[in-house]
C-alpha cells in the first residue's frame, strides 16, 4: 500500500515538474534580408553608404558579417559565391560594415537589424566594375564530441554592384547571340525564341529592346519590349519580354513566344533591336521564319480522307443491301 | 467450309483497307485536335510594388544632391554623374517587392548519431527559401571532410560506382564508404533522380566550388527541400567523433 502512494506521489511529481524542463530540439534559423540587390555607379574617392535591413525569422543568433566576390553562372541571372572572403587588396574599393566583417554580433528573434555598408572608391582612372556579396552568415554551434555531426552553416546574401567611372561615360559592346528560330514553322504551333545579349564591356548594362515580328505584307504583328534585365560585364542573359500584369501596374518578365493564327502562312521577318535605356540603338538582328500551315494541312487531308471512306463505306453497304 | 459474304466476294482488299484505315484515322484527329501547343511558362513577378531602395550618401566631393539614372551613356548620366560623383539603385528593377528574400533551415546540426560498418547513418535538414523577382540558388559545401579530433577523417562518397560534386549518383551499397548527401523537393538538381541518388559535398579546403542544391528562375514563396546526409564507414574506420561544417548559401538572381 505504502509502496503505490509512494509511486503515485511520484508519478504526481514527474507530472508537475516535466513542463518546466527544457525540452532538447534541434535549432532552426530564417534569415531574411532587403533590398536583395543593389547598383551603384560610383565616382573614384566618393563613398556611397548602403542600409540593408536583416531580419531574423528564427531563434536568437549571432550573424557573421562576410563580404565574397561573386561571378555570374549563367544567362539566367544566377551568380556563384567565391568561399573565401573577399581580399580588400584585390578590388579597388573601400568597403567597411557598422557591423565588424568577420566578427560576429548577436540578432534575437524576430528582430531587425540594420546593416550598413560603407563604399569608398579607390582613386582610378580606368572604368572598372567589381561584383561582390554581403553574406550574412550564422555562427555555428560549437560541435558536440560524443556523436558524428555536421553543424549547418545557413547564409543569405545580398548582392552588390559597383561600377567605379571617373566621367560616367561607360564603354557598350552587346551582341545578339543565340538567336536561331527555325526556318519553317507550323503556324499551329508556338514559336518561341530564347536568343540571348553578350556583354562583351568592361562594365554592367541594362540594355533595352524590342522584339518585333513583322508579316509578309510589313504589318506589325508583335511588338514587345525587352524586360530590362541587368548584364554584368563579360557575360550574357536571355532576353525576355516584358508586359503588365492583370493590375495594369507590375511589370513581370515573359518569354518570347508568339503564337500565329493557324491562316498565317508566308515569310514573317522576326526582329531584334537592343537600344541604351536612352533609346540609342546599339545592335539589330533580323531573321526570316517560313509560317505554313502544316498541322491545319495534314488534320484536312486526314479529315478528306475520313469522308471518302466513310463514303466508300456506305456505298458499299447500299450496294450489298440492295443486291443480297 | 466457311461462307463469304457478297461484300468480301466483290472486294476483299477493300474491306481489309477500310477496316485498318478508320482506326488510324480516327487516334491520328483526336491527337491532332486534342494536342494542344506547348506554352513557355511565363515568370510573374505578381507581388511588386514601386520604391526606391533605402540608401544615404556621403562625399568629400560633393556637390549636388540629384542623381540619375545610369541610362543613356555618354548623355544624360554624365550631367548628373558629373555633380554627384554616385548613383544607387536598390531592389529589382528599382521595384521592391512586398516579400523579401529569405532563406530558412530546420536544423543548425546534422546529427548522423554513432557510426557502425556495414550500416547507413543518416540524418536530413529543410531548406525553405522565398525569393522574389526572378528566382535564386542556394549552393552548399564542406569545410572540410569529416574529420576527427586525431584529424583522422571519412572519406567524401564516390557512391556505389561514380558521382562528383555536380553529378548523382546511386548510393546503394554499404561497403561503398563515404558521406555524402541527397537532395529533394522543390527546384532541386535534375541529377537527384530518387532518394538513392548522393552526391558529395565540394569540399573548401581543397578548392572545391559550391554545388548548386536550388535553383530557379521565377519568383516563389517557401520552395522547400529536404537535404539527407549520409555516411557509412569501413571496419577499420578509427574511433572517435567525427565533424565538419556545411554552408548553404542562399543568393537571388540579379
Amino acid at each position: 500500500m505504502k509502496k503505490t502512494l509512494n509511486a503515485a506521489v511520484i508519478t504526481c511529481l514527474t507530472l508537475l515538474i516535466s513542463p518546466l524542463v527544457p525540452r532538447a530540439h534541434a535549432q532552426s534559423i530564417g534569415l531574411s534580408i532587403s533590398p536583395p540587390t543593389v547598383e551603384i555607379l560610383l565616382s573614384p574617392n566618393k563613398k556611397v553608404i548602403q542600409t540593408f535591413q536583416l531580419t531574423n525569422q528564427g531563434e536568437n543568433t549571432e550573424i557573421v558579417p562576410e563580404i565574397h566576390a561573386v561571378v555570374p553562372s549563367d544567362s539566367a541571372g544566377h551568380v556563384v559565391v567565391d568561399p573565401a572572403p573577399l581580399s580588400p587588396t584585390k578590388i579597388p574599393l573601400i568597403i567597411s560594415c557598422d557591423h565588424t566583417l568577420g566578427t560576429p554580433f548577436s540578432i534575437a528573434g524576430g528582430a531587425t537589424v540594420p546593416v550598413t555598408l560603407s563604399v569608398e572608391g579607390a582613386s582610378s582612372d580606368t572604368v572598372t566594375d567589381t561584383y561582390f556579396a554581403l553574406v550574412l552568415k550564422v555562427v555555428p554551434s560549437t560541435p558536440s564530441q560524443t556523436h558524428t555531426l555536421s553543424p549547418t552553416l545557413p547564409a543569405i546574401s545580398t548582392l552588390v554592384f559597383v561600377t567605379l567611372t571617373q566621367t560616367g561615360t561607360l564603354p557598350i559592346n552587346l551582341e545578339i547571340g543565340n538567336f536561331d528560330p527555325p526556318l519553317v514553322q507550323d503556324s499551329w504551333g508556338v514559336l518561341t525564341i530564347t536568343p540571348t545579349i553578350k556583354n562583351t564591356a568592361p562594365v554592367m548594362i541594362r540594355p533595352k529592346g524590342t522584339y518585333t515580328i513583322l508579316s509578309p505584307q510589313g504589318k506589325t504583328i508583335l511588338s514587345l519590349p525587352f524586360f530590362p534585365n541587368l548584364i554584368l560585364k563579360t557575360s550574357e542573359r536571355i532576353i525576355l519580354g516584358e508586359k503588365m500584369a492583370d493590375d495594369g501596374k507590375t511589370p513581370e518578365a515573359i518569354s518570347l513566344s508568339w503564337s500565329p493564327h493557324w491562316y498565317d502562312v508566308g515569310p514573317y521577318r522576326l526582329h531584334l533591336a537592343v537600344t541604351t535605356e536612352g533609346g540609342t540603338k546599339v545592335t539589330e538582328i533580323e531573321k526570316v521564319v517560313w509560317l505554313l500551315p502544316i498541322r491545319a494541312t495534314i488534320f484536312t487531308a486526314l479529315l478528306a480522307l475520313s469522308a471518302m471512306t466513310l463514303l466508300i463505306y456506305f456505298k458499299k453497304r447500299q450496294i450489298s443491301s440492295t443486291h443480297p | 467450309m466457311p461462307t463469304k459474304t457478297r461484300r468480301e466476294i466483290l472486294d476483299p482488299g477493300r474491306e481489309k483497307l477500310g477496316t485498318l484505315l478508320l482506326p488510324v484515322l480516327l487516334v491520328s484527329s483526336i491527337y491532332l485536335l486534342a494536342s494542344r501547343p506547348a506554352h513557355a511558362q511565363s515568370m510573374r513577378s505578381s507581388d511588386y510594388t514601386i520604391r526606391l531602395g533605402n540608401f544615404n550618401m556621403t562625399s568629400g566631393l560633393k556637390s549636388s544632391t540629384s542623381y540619375s539614372l545610369t541610362d543613356t551613356v555618354g548623355q544624360i548620366v554624365a550631367d548628373y554623374f558629373s555633380s554627384t560623383g554616385y548613383h544607387v539603385k536598390a531592389g529589382f528593377q528599382y521595384l521592391y517587392t512586398l516579400y523579401p528574400f529569405s532563406f530558412s533551415v530546420s536544423s543548425l546540426t546534422a546529427d548522423l548519431g554513432a557510426l557502425s560498418p556495414g550500416s547507413f547513418s543518416t540524418a536530413a535538414t529543410t531548406l525553405t527559401v522565398t525569393a522574389p523577382g526572378q528566382g535564386y540558388s542556394v549552393t552548399a559545401m564542406e569545410s572540410s571532410k569529416l574529420t576527427s579530433a586525431n584529424s583522422n577523417t571519412i572519406p567524401d562518397t564516390i557512391c556505389d560506382t561514380s558521382c562528383t560534386t555536380t553529378t548523382a549518383g546511386v548510393w546503394n551499397s554499404t561497403s561503398a564508404y563515404g558521406f555524402g548527401y541527397n537532395v529533394s523537393g522543390s527546384d532541386v538538381p535534375a541529377d537527384f533522380v530518387g532518394s538513392t541518388y548522393f552526391r558529395p559535398f565540394p569540399d573548401i579546403s581543397l578548392g572545391g566550388t559550391p554545388a548548386t542544391v536550388m535553383t530557379s528562375t521565377a519568383a516563389g514563396k517557401n520552395r522547400t527541400a529536404t537535404v539527407t546526409y549520409k555516411a557509412a564507414i569501413s571496419g577499420t574506420q578509427a574511433e572517435g567523433s567525427y565533424s565538419t561544417q556545411i554552408v548553404y548559401i542562399a543568393t537571388p538572381v540579379y
